[in-house]
């Protein structure tokens, strides 16, 4: 059997954002949310060596440099709250499926901000997710 | 009885917080979508991890991130964020190697069954019908909002 390169990488990807759902309940098992968080982004950091843009990061507008930023604030925001969601006792099995459909309130809010149609595709996901949430949470 | 269980549910902490989680990565998504119009992804996911950083601060500063601590804890947490980054990498290799992005961004979206089948392996975790009836709609979802 032959294994593309791209479909090889994409089941490493699918595979580690599977095993971090595990890990964030077996971290928060043993120390609090916010350490958890804290010792994630040290995790994080040893990467930034190999994305570090150098001087390609002064041809970016402020504006946009700054949106990003806080990109990653809002990345460290959720981040804290699903290891606190998990070290309040939810199960890793009922929250990462829960907090996986987030696309749902991005589909709600881009028409608005961003001024995007809503396809039909994410419409049923909006309505499927909004069923998820009401079954994972029974 | 499911109005009983959710109305139960609602009271935890843990949705909650599962619900702040919702609106954080959402705003990361919103914000993301802005950014990535002029910034390419690797740029973008070094400052996005700079982003992280001042939350980290705090939490340090404060003494937030004291408390009981477990070395083992720790190795899991370092594991999580390492993890993460290379995930991100992979995926992002996936797309310069030809991927198909529609392919791509469904199948790494299903990460919730890997986490649910681990759960279920390592954890024993037991999940009602309805949360597994659930579980399957969430991933319904999940794939319509990559297509």
């Amino acid at each position: 059997m032959h294994i593309t390169a791209w479909l090889m990488f994409t089941i490493l990807a699918l595979i580690c954002f599977g095993v971090v759902g595990l890990l964030q309940k077996l971290s928060t098992d043993l120390v609090s949310a916010e350490s958890a968080l804290v010792w994630l982004i040290v995790g994080f950091l040893l990467l930034q060596p190999i994305l570090y843009p150098g001087r390609a990061l002064l041809n970016y507008s402020t504006g946009n440099i700054a949106i990003v930023f806080s990109a990653g604030v809002c990345n460290a925001l959720g981040s804290w709250a699903i290891l606190a969601a998990m070290k309040a006792g939810g199960k890793a099995s009922v929250v990462v499926p829960f907090t996986a459909v987030y696309p749902i309130v991005v589909c709600l809010l881009a028409p608005l901000l961003l001024h995007e149609h809503i396809s039909a595709p994410q419409g049923i996901g909006i309505v499927c997710g909004l069923g998820a949430i009401f079954l994972l949470a029974s | 009885m499911i109005m009983l269980e959710l109305s139960r549910t609602v009271k935890q902490r843990w949705f909650w917080y599962s619900v702040l989680t919702i609106l954080g990565w959402a705003g990361w998504a919103l914000l993301l979508k802005i950014g990535s119009e002029e910034i390419p992804s690797e740029p973008s996911l070094f400052l996005q991890t700079t982003g992280m950083i001042p939350l980290a601060l705090i939490l340090v500063v404060t003494g937030s991130s004291r408390g009981p601590q477990s070395n083992l804890g720790v190795v899991y947490s370092l594991l999580n964020g390492i993890i993460t980054g290379i995930g991100i990498l992979c995926l992002l290799a996936a797309y310069r190697s030809g991927g198909n992005t529609s392919v791509v961004a469904v199948t790494t979206s299903l990460y919730p069954l890997v986490t649910f089948a681990l759960a279920i392996l390592l954890l024993h975790e037991k999940l009602t019908k309805l949360q597994v009836c659930g579980l399957l709609l969430a991933t319904v979802s999940i794939v319509l909002f990559s297509l």
